[in-house]
């Protein structure tokens, strides 16, 4: 079990929270091609260290907030609130974190 | 009645844990026995001779009781009847109370499964995949798992109670025994939170015996407020973040004790001291199986704690040094060791002086390597090993009736593996051992029992393969080890998986180590070279019922009760659950059926008045000066037109372009709407509203309300409707000038403050009233009152449905499902035609959304009553199906079957002649156009 710090709250236990998927994903403007459009809904990263990721504290505030997990440890490396600029790690640099700027929603 | 022929007199000065003066009686199977108090139930079997305990798993062979604690893997039973009867419980583990009743999960005496002894070649790992499969597995399932010997569960609910508690904690110390009470010590005294845990019911781990449970120490740390301590209770889980679950067990005070049965602890600490001490490994040889054969260790405990001896005529075999001191304890409680046989060469000096001086014979380089007897052991046989321990040089035979054996000590490290803590073989112990740091978790205590290093062999090497047990609990032998290789299964996982070695109850406690040795030796490399298995919780059987807690019955969920639900159970309101709510269904007359009642509820609204409770509606209010693109941003339909004081009916989809709600959209004043959802999606919806406002569109200036429990709400339905209405106290112009079809006003109705929708979704003259929940009450009934002289009726759910039916207007998840777009039930112009870009509006033009073949909405008639989801098949149609009914019933008004159904490009088949398939029954249906009543909507808009 997960334990998060909501940034409102506090930490708290998982069940708690929402898993609400990756973050920081684009939503494309109208006019794109069926295949970016296609990638915006249904392809994410899933990679084994840094996840950028967003979570609801549903049973407290009511408030969104994204993490940085490792997804190898499940260590939380940083919590911030939505719209904040996504925190980055030495070790990790240029790989799979910074292509994922490209595209989401919920 | 004795206490048991094995049980050795007080003179003796063993019997630690016995209270010689309190006798216990117990059964099992169809014998009474007694014991005394402080046995277990194990100990008890022992001391009054009973050698055969259960069946094995598949061969059934007759097994005995193989240890003394947590690491069983024979004697499981089955405790009591009826109810509360549990089943696979350890033997070792059972408090002996007076009138316990057990049972052994199999027939112990005589078995016809017995010939799957006889046959076992035929039976090796894997046979259920290769064997089982014409015509298919579930064929055989039935007869497999009642010949298997899991017991009976019982088919009552069960009457025990069961509790979960959260605890937090700086230090968890897990085990009792000379390090663990240490480490609690030493953290009780820094002032740390302190909580240790013990899995046997009294503190000291294996010097238990010695009564340490009164030890001063003990005493003082018991008394400490920061340390809580637990007995009788196992650490059984490590999970993510260091929350670790224990299962307790709470002895049994009689029924009306009021206490739970088990309680399961989830335990968040910062640091864990793992003192989990070590469990005793076997030896490995022909026939290691027979009742009587049992761990050097646990006859000890026998003898020491329980004045049990485990037989007359004892054989102890061992691999390692902590064997000498059983086999000298026997000797001093009376009871004969007929050898010590030790498969070192090297034995020390000590030892060797020891034995002699005790005049035990002792055998150095020697290892049994066959039993004889059946149902209990009669004789052993002793080889002598060659000095490469690789071949046999002579044999002899003993008859002995227990044969006590040691095969060295392994950490119980399960929980620290749990935790992602490294493990790998060391070879000075010929054991597992941490080889890692955990930021949280440690494993304290040598495990270094004296003696357990530079240990003798633990495998014989002679004798048939399929007769060496490896895992007792699920029959694997060294032959389906052996046999899984040969199939290329090499890695330690893929051996677990296809003989299923360690899995289940054991866990590995007694089988993983001789596997993994004996998987080195068959592929000639160091056991160091071949890894272990990945250990996952739970370290013992937990009960669902523990893991459930009190969640369970009508705590499951929690139930939602409309603000008249007693008013309806009164007036006969058959109460369903719709999602987390109570609802009417129908309200059923003395002397009707349900049918004749849903259509005597539909016909009163179709010629008069009904009033239905729909209060469970969803109601989400958005307020603030952007409110109107915000809800644009959502919604098929476009806002912009909306007037205030206006209502729509509106299609909002997931971004994928599928329906994901339908509802009304009010426009209160031009920055204040209310929406309505689907009851189901109350939550969703605001939820959905929310995510997008925080996560998307923060700049917009809403804020999101839901209020659906604040505001009960009643559809008032039918032609009658606006007298009834009208006849009530109101400061409302309810004429249809002021307030026609999808008209809003806001005022007071018999002095309360009232929203009043027009929305119809019986397609009648209708009014949705939305009241403050607490007043719901005085305005239903004046309802009721005001319509008597209309003839006014409750109506159900039921009737709702069947004339929305009638009336071809969309359920949404019940005509839909997570594939329908709005042009496939009817709403493509609407939603094609909005020129701004809402959620889904994308994905309608993907090419999947625009295909001709897609599923459509239509509706069909018969003149046989139509079953909902029947498939629906054209004339000369290949296709298996061609779409199927989603919604059916009889017209309200002509009482002709009529349904609704998506079918492949269904509008282009309206007057089709199709076939209805149910099962084996087919029946024939019109495709037509709905709806099937009013098309114009001439009575819902007067």
């Amino acid at each position: 079990m997960l334990r998060l710090a909501c940034p409102y709250c506090g930490v708290r236990d998982q069940p708690e929270f929402r898993f609400g998927g990756q973050s920081h994903i684009t939503r494309p403007d109208f006019e794109v091609s069926d295949a970016v459009w296609a990638d915006y809904l249904f392809v994410r990263d899933n990679l084994k260290g840094m996840l950028y990721e967003r979570w609801l504290h549903e049973y407290g505030c009511g408030r969104w907030f994204n993490v940085a997990r490792d997804t190898a440890t499940h260590e939380v490396r940083a919590v911030y609130r939505m719209g904040e600029a996504k925190p980055m790690f030495h070790h990790e640099q240029a790989s799979s974190c910074q292509q994922t700027a490209k595209v989401g929603a919920p | 009645m004795s206490v048991g022929p094995f049980r050795l007199p007080a003179e003796r000065g063993v019997g630690s844990a016995i209270d010689r003066d309190e006798r216990v009686r117990f059964s099992f199977d169809d014998t009474t026995y007694e014991g005394f108090g402080g046995d277990t139930l194990a100990s008890a079997l022992l001391a009054n001779g009973v050698r055969t305990v259960s069946r094995s798993f598949k061969f059934r062979r007759p097994r005995g009781v193989y240890s003394s604690g947590i690491e069983e893997t024979n004697a499981f039973v089955q405790l009591g009847t009826g109810a509360s009867s549990v089943l696979s419980a350890r033997a070792t583990l059972v408090e002996l109370t007076d009138g316990l009743r057990a049972s052994s999960l199999t027939r112990r005496r005589f078995d016809v499964g017995r010939m799957l002894d006889v046959t076992a070649p035929l039976w090796a790992a894997g046979f259920y995949n290769r064997t089982f499969i014409w015509p298919s597995w579930h064929t055989y399932e039935w007869l497999i798992r009642r010949m298997a010997g899991f017991g009976h569960a019982p088919n009552e609910r069960d009457p025990d109670r069961y509790d979960i508690r959260n605890l937090h904690c700086d230090v968890l110390v897990v085990g009792s025994g000379a390090t663990g009470f240490v480490a609690a010590s030493k953290a009780a005294e820094s002032g740390a939170r302190v909580v240790l845990v013990e899995q046997a019911n009294e503190l000291g781990g294996r010097d238990a015996w010695q009564q340490r449970g009164s030890d001063p120490g003990i005493a003082r740390l018991r008394q400490l407020p920061n340390v809580q301590i637990l007995t009788r209770t196992c650490a059984v889980g490590y999970y993510d973040r260091d929350v670790i679950t224990l299962l307790e067990s709470v002895p049994n005070e009689g029924a009306c004790s009021g206490q739970p049965r088990e309680r399961y602890w989830i335990v968040r600490a910062n640091r864990v001291v793992f003192a989990t001490g070590a469990i005793e490994q076997p030896l490995v040889f022909c026939n290691n199986d027979r009742p009587g054969i049992l761990l050097a260790g646990a006859a000890h405990e026998y003898l020491r704690k329980y004045a049990v001896a485990c037989g007359r005529r004892v054989v102890v075999a061992t691999n390692n040094d902590t064997a000498y001191a059983v086999a000298r304890d026997l000797k001093a409680g009376g009871v004969q060791v007929l050898a010590v046989a030790d498969s070192r060469f090297d034995i020390p000096t000590a030892r060797r002086d020891e034995m002699r001086t005790l005049s035990i014979p002792l055998h150095e380089g020697t290892m049994p390597i066959d039993t004889q007897g059946f149902s209990a052991l009669r004789g052993v046989t002793l080889g002598k090993l060659s000095r490469d321990a690789r071949h046999i040089e002579s044999v002899h035979r003993l008859a002995c009736d227990a044969l006590a054996i040691s095969g060295g000590w392994n950490p119980t490290l399960h929980l620290y593996s749990q935790a992602t803590g490294k493990l790998g073989y060391d070879a000075r112990s010929n054991a597992l051992a941490p080889q890692s740091q955990h930021p949280v978790a440690m494993v304290a205590g040598s495990f270094d029992h004296e003696g357990n290093s530079d240990l003798g062999p633990r495998l014989s090497p002679v004798g048939n393969r399929a007769r060496q047990w490896i895992d007792l609990r699920h029959d694997v032998t060294v032959a389906d080890l052996e046999l899984a290789l040969r199939e290329n299964f090499v890695s330690i996982e893929h051996q677990k998986r296809y003989t299923t070695t360690g899995m289940a109850p054991d866990q590995g406690k007694t089988s993983n180590l001789t596997a993994l040795e004996t998987v080195a030796r068959l592929r000639g490399v160091a056991p160091s070279e071949i890894g272990h298995t990945t250990f996952r919780p739970p370290f013992v059987p937990v009960t669902l019922g523990a893991i459930a807690g009190r969640a369970i019955g009508k705590r499951f969920s929690p139930e939602r009760l409309l603000p008249l639900h007693e008013w309806h159970v009164r007036q006969g309101g058959l109460m369903q659950d719709y999602g987390e709510w109570k609802r009417p269904a129908v309200y059923v007359r003395e002397g009707e059926s349900r049918h004749q009642a849903v259509m005597r509820e539909a016909r009163t609204v179709r010629n008069a008045c009904g009033l239905l409770d729909y209060s469970p509606l969803g109601k989400i209010e958005v307020h603030g000066p952007d409110a109107l693109d915000f809800l644009n941003r959502f919604y098929i339909n476009d806002l912009r037109t909306l007037k205030p004081g206006r209502a729509r009916y509106c299609l909002m989809l997931r971004e994928t372009g599928v329906i994901f709600d339908d509802g009304t959209v009010v426009m209160l004043a031009p920055d204040r709407f209310v929406v309505t959802t689907t009851s189901g999606n109350a939550k969703r919806v605001a939820s959905w509203f929310e995510e997008w406002h925080q996560c998307e569109w923060p700049h917009l200036r809403v804020a999101i309300v839901p209020v659906t429990e604040q505001w009960a709400c009643f559809s008032l339905a039918g032609p009658k409707s606006r007298d009834v209405l009208t006849s009530l106290d109101s400061t409302m112009d309810l004429s249809t000038e002021r307030h026609s079809h999808l008209g809003m006003c806001e005022g007071q109705l018999i002095g309360h403050d009232v929203r009043l929708y027009r929305v119809s979704f019986t397609g009648e003259l209708a009014y949705e009233i939305n009241i403050r929940a607490g007043a719901a009450s005085e305005l239903w009934n004046a309802l009721m009152e005001a319509g008597k002289r209309h003839g006014i009726q409750p109506f159900g759910l039921d009737a709702l449905l069947l004339m929305r039916l009638e009336k071809g207007f969309l359920h949404v998840g019940t005509d839909t499902d997570g594939t329908t777009v709005p042009d496939d039930v009817g709403w493509g112009k609407v939603a094609a035609n909005k020129p701004m870009h809402y959620i889904g509006k994308r994905s309608l033009s993907l090419p999947e959304h625009l295909r001709a073949d897609r599923l459509q909405l239509v509706g069909l008639k018969a003149t046989t009553d139509i079953v909902i989801g029947s498939h629906v098949r054209f004339a000369g149609s290949s296709e298996v199906t061609d779409g199927w009914v989603t919604s059916a019933g009889r017209s309200v008004t002509t009482d002709e079957p009529i349904a609704l159904a998506m079918l492949r490009g269904g509008r282009h088949r309206i007057g089709a002649l199709v076939r209805l398939h149910d099962g084996g029954t087919i029946t024939h249906a019109t495709v037509v156009a709905p709806p099937f009543y009013d098309p114009a909507g001439d009575r819902m808009n007067v």
